[in-house]
């Protein structure tokens, strides 16, 4: 998951990001309003954490110039404000969530993963596809009820497949999504990764999860495994 | 002072001048009459005696009185309105006028240059008015070579003064009349005026009832003010400006400052938080202590903002059907570990069921200080006892706890902002406030708090309101004792 932190305070801006990434997450992160702006017009986030009182432009205004872009990225507010009246006005602005300062990361964490699973439409936080499990919240992966152990760079990608379910997910997207700032064009880190996932997650099945479309990217559904198209393979 | 009010205080003082003056003036007035009337009357009375005198003359062996009561008719005895009697000078009647008819009139005599003159009762009933004098009758002037000059005669010449005693009496009558006449309308001009010139005053005394803590913006008008009250209305108008901004700069004070620690309080804990998951092991404990003390800090940066939000009347309060019994429960319960720790036997009196119309949160507020300092500040094996029951339509909740520290001179105190019993000032997280909110959200909800301490060393919370309905009144002071 790609999160963009937007909070003019350095020290809380560093150990969101600390925290997000030890959690799984990819982070970009700015202290101004104008640049975080432009860093969710020009990517796309699975949530954006805003907090209001930013300088050059203040948090409301550049969620509201993001929707009004027509971005729909799921918005989680970060203030100290916690009056009715400044929830009610975030919340018309456009965000999808709001969190009083200061907060428990562990509310947080939570708060942005509902967030993200209701970025790709659902409400529960435990993905079953035949005999593999993931549940969201303890990033923890199943299969025919074994553990099964992934990196967190693997865990992710599974994690985006899976969100994505039944999807095409081009190249590009994972890296965008998963490895944001480390791919040059050359790379092949999201083929080795594809890779070490199918080996993970096949030993003792059967079943392929991941099929390749080749030139085009990536489907996480096990039930595409019937359809006879010669593009498809494992 | 029996009369509290300026209009009264005026009114009387100008009413007692005016009617002192009106009766200084009438009695001056009265009396000059009189002496002017008594005056006139002694006159009369003189030229009387001095006529008398000029018809005395000595003779050689007698005197002779050259009148009778036919020369002046007053004297007569059918008329007799006016008397005189003649004495020698060893005291022997002389002649007496036939209106006296043989009684004799008063003698008291004084000298030619200064009569004597009195009043006495006429021989007819009548008042009258007498002179009296000594005189030496003058000889013939055909033959002095017997005038004796050292022969005194005594005259005493009276007469009726009934006419003057009716001309004074009608003068008092008329006088008194007029008089309370004048005073009456005094009364109704001195009212009237006074009214009319005070309105302006009372208008300013009932624009000063209107100002009060929360209407600080009120101002009194200055225009048509008159010329006396207009600069202490503009000199009061600049005080209230004064004051409504240091009201609003300590309101905003409490509020600006607990934002601005909000936010550095937000750093402090997610950098305890991302050291205590994924920091090194070593400085994880230190990391709890840092993440318990911004707790702390949050807390009392919370309760200064509720406290700040009550005095500004800002708190939201959103009423609704609540289990108070069931609130009750749960808070006794979230203070489990504390009870059991310190091994305090805690006993609950609560009804199954007792619903009031509260708001949740804040009373789930109320609730979790009283309880909480319940089980803070009991010592190790003590007792905590809460009852809740419902009689005539109001809730009351007792909370009593053992308590070894407080006196009876401490509860006044314990309302008080940051106010701690100096054994706990060590206590985590308390810092004095809880009481305060308390007593700030009693006032909301229009509840009563007091706080007693028994002979037993037990502290007694006594929390109770309506169960249909709030709504923001103030609260009772402390009492004096379970």
């Amino acid at each position: 998951m790609r999160v963009l932190v937007v909070e003019d305070s350095r020290r809380l801006r560093a150990s969101l990001e600390t925290a997000l990434t030890r959690a799984g997450y990819s982070v970009d992160s700015t202290g101004d309003g104008n640049e975080g702006l432009w860093h969710a017009k020009a990517n796309s986030y699975d949530a954006i954490i805003l907090d209001i009182m930013l300088p050059g432009l203040d948090g409301l205004s550049l969620l509201d110039a993001l929707r009004r872009s027509g971005g729909n990225a799921q918005v989680l507010l970060l203030t100290a404000r916690d009056s009715v009246e400044d929830r009610v006005k975030g919340l018309d602005f456009g965000a999808d969530d709001y969190l009083v300062k200061p907060f428990a990361l562990r509310e947080l964490l939570a708060r942005l993963r509902a967030l993200c699973r209701r970025s790709y439409h659902r409400k529960s936080a435990l993905i079953e596809i035949s005999d593999l499990s993931i549940d969201l919240n303890r990033k923890t992966v199943t299969r025919g009820g074994a553990e099964i152990e992934l990196r967190p760079r693997e865990y992710q990608l599974l994690e985006y497949l899976a969100l994505r379910r039944g999807e095409l997910v081009a190249r590009a997207e994972i890296e965008a999504h998963i490895y944001p700032d480390e791919l040059d064009l050359m790379s092949n880190s999201v083929t080795s990764a594809i890779c070490m996932l199918r080996k993970k997650l096949n030993v003792g099945s059967a079943e392929p999860l991941i099929q390749t479309r080749r030139g085009m990217g990536y489907v996480f559904d096990m039930e595409t495994k019937c359809h006879s198209d010669p593009s498809i393979s494992n | 002072m029996p009369f509290r009010s300026i209009h009264q205080q005026l009114t009387v003082a100008l009413l007692t001048g005016f009617l002192l003056l009106m009766g200084a003036g009438s009695v001056m007035l009265y009396r000059s009459i009189r002496s002017t009337l008594y005056h006139r009357l002694d006159e009369r009375l003189q030229v009387e005696a001095l006529t008398l005198i000029a018809f005395t003359k000595q003779e050689k062996t007698y005197i002779a009185v050259g009148f009778d009561d036919d020369f002046i008719e007053d004297f007569d005895e059918k008329i007799a309105t006016k008397f005189y009697q003649l004495w020698t000078p060893d005291g022997g009647v002389l002649q007496r006028s036939g209106s006296l008819n043989e009684t004799d009139l008063p003698a008291r005599f004084g000298t030619l240059e200064s009569p004597e003159y009195w009043d006495f009762l006429l021989p007819n009933g009548n008042p009258g008015r007498a002179i009296g004098l000594r005189f030496v009758p003058d000889a013939d002037k055909v033959d002095r070579r017997h005038w004796n000059p050292d022969l005194q005669l005594g005259l005493v010449v009276a007469g009726d003064r009934s006419d003057l005693q009716a001309t004074l009496g009608a003068f008092r009558t008329s006088f008194s009349a007029f008089s309370m006449l004048t005073v009456t309308a005094g009364v109704l001009l001195v009212w009237v005026s006074l009214r009319r010139a005070l309105r302006p005053l009372q208008q300013v005394a009932s624009e000063a009832d209107r100002i009060d803590v929360q209407s600080l913006d009120h101002r009194f008008p200055t225009e048509r003010l008159p010329a006396e009250l207009s600069p202490i209305c503009r000199r009061l108008n600049d005080l209230l400006d004064r004051l409504q901004a240091s009201f609003n700069r300590e309101r905003r004070f409490s509020s600006d400052i607990a934002h601005e620690l909000r936010t550095p309080l937000a750093e402090l804990q997610s950098i305890a938080e991302v050291e205590i998951e994924w920091g090194e092991p070593a400085h994880k404990n230190s990391y709890r202590e840092v993440l318990g003390i911004s707790l702390d800090m949050n807390r009392i940066v919370e309760q200064l903002l509720a406290l700040s939000r009550c005095d500004q009347g800002t708190l939201p309060v959103y009423p609704q059907n609540i289990s108070l019994a069931e609130a009750v429960r749960n808070q006794c319960a979230s203070i489990g570990s504390v009870v059991e720790r310190k091994h305090i036997d805690l006993k609950l009196d609560v009804p199954e069921e007792l619903d009031v119309r509260s708001d949740p949160t804040l009373m789930a507020s109320l609730l979790s200080n009283l309880i909480g300092n319940a089980a803070a500040h009991s010592p190790s094996r003590g007792e905590i006892h809460v009852r809740l029951k419902e009689s005539d339509g109001r809730f009351h909740l007792v909370i009593c706890n053992t308590c070894t520290d407080l006196t009876r001179e401490d509860l006044p105190r314990l309302f008080d902002r940051f106010w701690c019993k100096d054994s706990a000032r060590s206590m985590d997280g308390h810092c004095g406030l809880g009481l305060s909110l308390v007593q700030a959200l009693c006032g909301v909800l229009n509840y009563r708090v007091q706080v007693g301490l028994s002979a037993e060393s037990r502290f007694e919370v006594r929390l109770s309101g309506s169960t249909h309905s709030v709504s923001a009144k103030p609260v009772e002071p402390a009492l004096p004792g379970c």
